[in-house]
């Protein structure tokens, strides 16, 4: 019971760093840039919900303030990262993405304070079957994270929408040569990515608690798993944020006779894991050796 | 001399010590043309983690301030507190340290605030020549650290010893302990007199969590299979302690005795589920019940705001902090070097204790401990 209750508790933050790292995936495959600032929006979303919240709105009402709000950071985040992005000057448009990304959380800081806030007051309520349990936040999150992957695959292999993206992540000046709007779909991704931040950062402060400076290391494991997963492998992606995940729960849950490890052990053992598997896969977990011309 | 201190008329008890009274001139009844500003400074967590102390502590500081400047400045004098954000933390407490003494000129510290700000700065204060008085600083470490380093605090090694008289009742003890300078220092105390003194208790579990977690459901889970009978939650005050009762909370089917520090001596907190905090131990200085305190306090509580997280005891060092070292101030005409001569040999009074004395020592000495038990959301004092 023990090891199937860190399991559901997991993939409930599993599927938190999935959806992250699945919006740095469509970003990168469109733009070839790795927008971190993405991390900044999922709190900057949470508190926009937070701000609903106090002022009394329905849950609906703050949602749509959550996601509104992150997915216009997306828009002025693309505005922003354009030109680098159009001339293909990859470590300025990382650098100005890290920067507004601290301007965000710093901007947040000044504006609610440093300390926790909750998005929603009293216990969280909880299902327990088996000896285990689960917060309705966390299957609502494993939901989510199930919806947006059959979302995500419908769209990218069986839609026009799929084939553009894909046809501008395999050759963006050929995708204009026929016509694709390359800068209209770049534009909707960031957009889209934004809109997939905050529903992270609402589920992450409801089933926790959110502060400024939270979005940090998610956004650092979704990098991760993007990396570990082959940046342009939506399948190893998925794997690697997993991966990333359960494994390192599960050690520092764990105990080995006299050893234990902490939790602040969890981000030593992501970075570990990562890079052992980059060192055997250095392409991602399902990248195959090919032999170079 | 001057008199700023002792104005009992604004409800605070004057200390304990010789004052005397600036006679005007015989010629003239008219008030001084000047008046000269005396700098304090103040390191406080404005920021951060326990900015809920370094908050009510300014509210605190700001009332009786006003007081002490309505008497300082009938004799040509002003008070001015100059408050610096330490956010709870060494490196951020040594650069408002310098701020404070290389721009201010101060000599008079009323901090650090959190006992990793204090340390931070305790190396610097002997050859500046700045002496340091902290109202609710703790960790043991602070004893002897620096001749000019003081704490109206109760040591942490009080709490460790009472918080393990708890502990040491059960046979498998687990130990939850966040990671920072005032966790660690209780988790030490407590696994040394275990050991020492309670050798039949066994730590089935011993988990630490970074700074400012949020989550702990898995950790909650590891600690829950260890099968102990009793939890020590040794969490920072705020939301880390709010947010880790409530995870607690979630595990329905979990029965174990807690025993915990002042981070959960909170209605608010204990409220939000009083059902799992039923019987909680908690180990603490007892809050100040005097009438007269109350009542200042509460006065205090309108005009400022609330006082809920720093609380009776921290709230009274808090103004005694202010108000022995704005005397000192004025009976060594700022001399920081005999001040600190002052707080190791002298006795003060006080709101916190009717008798403060250092004798030498870094704590203030003669302060006991009480066990709270929570009783239907509220905690309930015991001995």
């Amino acid at each position: 019971m023990f090891v199937l209750q860190i399991l559901i508790t997991s993939l409930v933050t599993g599927t938190q760093v999935l959806l992250l790292a699945a919006g740095l995936y469509l970003i990168y495959t469109v733009t070839r840039t790795i927008h971190i600032a993405l991390g900044a929006s999922t709190m900057a979303g949470a508190y926009a919900y937070y701000l609903a919240f106090t002022l009394g709105w329905p849950w609906y009402g703050c949602l749509f303030a959550g996601i509104l709000f992150s997915a216009l950071l997306g828009a002025v985040c693309y505005l922003l990262l354009r030109n680098y992005i159009h001339k293909s000057q990859v470590l300025l448009a990382l650098l100005v993405s890290i920067a507004f990304g601290v301007a965000i959380e710093a901007a947040l800081a000044m504006g609610f304070g440093p300390e926790g806030r909750y998005l929603m007051d009293g216990i969280l309520p909880t299902f327990d079957f088996w000896g285990v349990h689960i917060t309705q936040v966390g299957v609502f999150t494993l939901f989510v994270g199930l919806i947006a992957g059959i979302a995500a695959y419908i769209v990218l292999h069986m839609l026009p929408q799929g084939r553009v993206v894909r046809a501008i992540a395999q050759h963006p000046q050929c995708a204009s040569l026929l016509g694709i709007k390359e800068r209209k779909v770049q534009f909707i991704s960031y957009v889209v990515a934004g809109v997939v931040a905050g529903i992270v950062g609402i589920l992450t402060g409801l089933n926790s608690a959110i502060t400024p400076y939270a979005g940090l290391q998610p956004i650092a494991m979704a990098f991760m798993a993007l990396l570990v997963g082959g940046l342009t492998d939506f399948r190893g992606v998925v794997v690697a944020a997993y991966l990333l995940v359960l494994i390192p729960e599960f050690l520092v849950s764990g105990s080995f006779g006299d050893i234990t490890f902490s939790a602040s052990w969890k981000l030593v053992f992501v970075f570990v894991i990562a890079l052992i598997i980059l060192a055997f896969k250095p392409n991602g977990v399902f990248s195959s050796v090919t032999r170079k011309s | 001399m001057l008199m700023i201190a002792g104005c009992s008329d604004a409800g605070y008890e004057p200390v304990n010590s010789t004052q005397e009274t600036k006679t005007p001139p015989a010629t003239t009844q008219e008030a001084p043309k000047e008046v000269m500003t005396v700098k304090l400074g103040s390191i406080l967590p404005m920021s951060g983690d326990a900015s809920a102390y370094g908050i009510e502590m300014k509210r605190a500081l700001d009332y009786r301030m006003n007081e002490v400047n309505a008497e300082a400045e009938k004799n040509g004098y002003k008070i001015e507190l100059i408050i610096e954000d330490g956010k709870c933390d060494g490196s951020s407490a040594v650069n408002a340290f310098q701020k404070l003494t290389d721009v201010d000129g101060v000599k008079f510290i009323l901090g650090g605030g959190c006992s990793s700000e204090s340390l931070g700065i305790a190396p610097l204060l002997a050859d500046k020549h700045v002496v340091a008085l902290s109202a609710f600083s703790s960790n043991p470490e602070i004893e002897g650290k620096s001749p000019n380093l003081f704490s109206l605090s109760y040591s942490d090694k009080l709490v460790g010893e009472g918080l393990t008289a708890e502990l040491g009742k059960y046979k498998k003890v687990a130990l939850i302990s966040e990671q920072n300078d005032y966790n660690q220092g209780i988790k030490k105390i407590v696994e040394a007199t275990l050991k020492e003194k309670y050798p039949d208790a066994q730590v089935v579990s011993n988990e630490e969590f970074p700074k400012g977690s949020t989550d702990f459901r898995n950790m909650l889970d590891k600690v829950k299979s260890s099968g102990a009978e009793v939890v020590l939650l040794n969490p920072n005050v705020g939301v880390t302690a709010e947010s880790l009762l409530k995870q607690i909370a979630e595990i329905k089917d979990w029965k174990v005795k807690y025993v915990t520090q002042f981070a959960y001596l909170n209605d608010k907190i204990l409220g939000i589920a009083p059902e799992t905090a039923e019987g909680m131990v908690i180990v603490d200085v007892p809050s100040i019940s005097d009438e007269k305190f109350v009542d200042y306090k509460a006065k205090i509580v309108a005009a400022n705001g609330t006082l809920d997280n720093l609380g009776s005891f921290y709230t009274a060092t808090a103004l005694d902090s202010l108000n022995i070292l704005t005397k000192l101030y004025v009976d060594t005409k700022g001399d920081a070097d005999a001040a600190q001569k002052a707080l190791s040999t002298d006795t003060f009074t006080g709101w916190s204790n009717s008798t403060l004395t250092f004798g030498g020592k870094s704590f203030v000495q003669g302060v006991n401990v009480a066990v709270y038990i929570v009783k239907g959301g509220k905690a309930e004092l015991q001995k």
